[in-house]
């Protein structure tokens, strides 16, 4: 119901910059907690939007949303935040190990690397270690970066 | 005529039957061409204003006259109100500078009828609130707020009279208006130019807020308040009743006791104020549990919660201050899931405060929500399939143009604080996780 909820998320969607963050810390906890088969359906059917969502032009519109409606500097932080996290963790555990590759090249496609680094300019100086961390892991995961990089 | 001549009574009758005709026109006339309709001409407004105006710069005393001019120039401000003007400048200009000397007429019923006038405009102005900026300023500025202050503060509590009523519903509409143009929330969109004029404008509208809150603070507005809101009768009318829990609930929002970035004023805070009123948890319980009216239920359950997430966050607070029962909580949540699923979801926002508050309350919440039917309750909830039943704009306001969260906000964060539980509870089997996360999937 919420993977549903957040592949239909548009202007019109009447939920909060604060109900937005719930709903990915919940796909982040979920994932967090070996959900394998739930971890699978959000890294296909909502990878790009969680992509698309730190993009400039989004993170700049909950930038400029009141604070005391729940948008604000802080709340773009958080929003990159969860968003790196929930696609750190299948680098980070063992169950998802064979699924590594497959997110990896939706990654890619979806531009993931310049998303990142231009995201770092929204984050504090102690966040940015996530963004750096799931690109380190993007770039040594992948066979040719591997090479690349020696 | 000059205001002498309405010193005689025919020619006062003349001018009231000629008012009474009017009010008919505006209330019951049709004109398929607006060109030719007669009601939207400039004149009639601009001479019933100077005649307001000349009266009250006379000794002339005509306060059942002034009663019908009034409600006229109200009912025609209404009736040529447009989106892309709003209030027309001769209001602007002509009528609101008079609303303080009205206000201040020693008659009762010419005070209500500016009452009533100053709801009319301030609902006006609300619908849109940034290009209205200058009406909240005004009469931030010329003194009408803490004039319709006073009359609140004169309310006895065991004699309410209507003036009274409307005065606390001004009031609301002033510090937290229901009706009118409000802004998408940020997804899938751009920034957007409008979003920083509203940011500009807010400070005029806090300013409003504060200086509401600074005139009430000092009398025992929440005992005068639950006075009026006891008055009404429910089965009659419910405006006054929804009118009271918004004020309550928008107090809440701006004048929070935590000294943090959310809270939009440093100025004291309300909570203590709310708190130290023997009888106000009563009262809400009461419409909370037991109002047939949903919206008056939704609003009594969101002052609640907001009272109670600030007895939690504040340290030096002792959180038995305000208890509620769980499973009344619960129950109301069940139930008005098929007929009323607006309370529903005011009812998650309030059980996701009482799940931090108190570990008996939360185990209570995790075994009720460990079942499938209690998790499809919430599942229907945030279904977007299902026609979305009710606006919570009736029971948070729109906040001039920028709502505080949307209707999916408290059942998705109830279920993110549920499941957080699950998964971060050491002493919780793997087993009941999984059993958990199973029933979610």
């Amino acid at each position: 119901m919420l993977m549903h909820f957040l592949m239909n998320i548009s202007s019109k969607s009447d939920l909060g910059p604060t109900g937005f963050i719930k709903m990915l810390t919940f796909i982040h906890d979920a994932i967090q907690n070996e959900q394998k088969e739930f971890m699978q359906k959000i890294f296909k059917n909502c990878m790009k939007l969680l992509c698309s969502m730190m993009r400039d032009n989004q993170l700049l519109s909950v930038q400029e949303w009141p604070l005391k409606c729940g948008g604000g500097t802080e709340t773009t932080q958080n929003l990159i935040i969860i968003i790196l996290k929930i696609f750190n963790i299948p680098f980070n555990q063992q169950i998802y190990d064979r699924e590594v590759d497959e997110i990896s090249a939706g990654l890619a496609k979806a531009d993931i690397i310049y998303l990142t680094l231009n995201a770092l300019k929204y984050l504090t100086t102690e966040s940015i270690p996530i963004g750096i961390t799931l690109i380190s892991r993007l770039v040594f995961s992948a066979e040719s970066s591997k090479q690349f990089a020696q | 005529m000059t205001p002498n001549d309405f010193k005689e009574s025919s020619k006062k009758h003349v001018i009231q039957a000629a008012l009474e005709v009017l009010a008919n026109v505006v209330k019951l006339g049709k004109c398929e061409d607006s060109n030719l309709d007669v009601t939207r001409s400039s004149s009639l407004p601009t001479l019933l204003i100077s005649i307001v105006r000349n009266v009250v710069k006379s000794d002339v005393n005509v306060p059942d006259l002034m009663v019908d001019l009034i409600e006229n120039i109200s009912l025609l401000c209404k009736n040529s109100f447009n989106k892309q003007v709003g209030i027309e400048p001769i209001y602007m200009k002509g009528f609101i500078p008079l609303l303080p000397n009205l206000i201040k007429d020693p008659n009762e019923q010419l005070q209500l009828a500016t009452l009533k006038a100053l709801g009319t405009f301030s609902t006006q102005a609300a619908i849109i609130p940034i290009r209205m900026c200058n009406f909240f300023k005004d009469i931030t500025e010329n003194g009408v707020v803490k004039d319709v202050c006073e009359i609140f503060k004169s309310t006895p509590t065991n004699a309410v009279q209507p003036i009274h009523m409307v005065a606390i519903e001004a009031l609301s509409t002033l510090s937290c208006p229901v009706y009118g143009d409000f802004y998408s929330f940020p997804w899938k969109r751009g920034p957007h130019d409008n979003i920083l004029e509203y940011t500009e404008a807010s400070l005029v509208y806090e300013k409003l807020r504060l200086s509401i809150f600074t005139c009430i603070k000092d009398f025992d507005f929440v005992g005068k308040a639950i006075a009026i809101f006891l008055k009404e009768d429910e089965s009659k009318h419910v405006e006054v009743k929804c009118s009271i829990l918004r004020f309550f609930i928008q107090l809440l929002r701006s004048f929070d006791n935590q000294p943090n970035g959310a809270s939009s004023s440093k100025v004291e805070g309300v909570l203590d104020i709310f708190l130290s009123n023997p009888s106000l948890k009563q009262v809400l319980t009461q419409a909370a549990f037991s109002s047939k009216d949903a919206v008056i239920q939704a609003a009594a359950i969101q002052v609640l919660t907001l009272i109670l997430r600030q007895v939690i966050d504040d340290q030096n607070l002792d959180q038995n201050v305000m208890v509620l029962d769980i499973q009344k909580v619960y129950l109301l949540f069940e139930k008005s899931s098929k007929t009323e699923p607006f309370i529903s979801i005011m009812c998650c926002a309030l059980m996701s405060e009482m799940l931090r508050q108190d570990q008996q309350q939360a185990a209570f919440i995790l075994q009720k929500f460990s079942q499938p039917n209690s998790l499809q309750i919430i599942r229907d909830l945030i279904d977007i399939k299902l026609p979305k039943k009710g606006n919570i704009s009736l029971v948070n306001g729109i906040n001039f143009g920028c709502q505080h969260e949307g209707f999916y906000d408290h059942p998705i964060s109830f279920f993110t604080h549920v499941a957080e539980q699950f998964f971060s509870d050491q002493r919780m089997s793997k087993e009941r996780k999984q059993e958990f996360l199973q029933t979610v999937a």
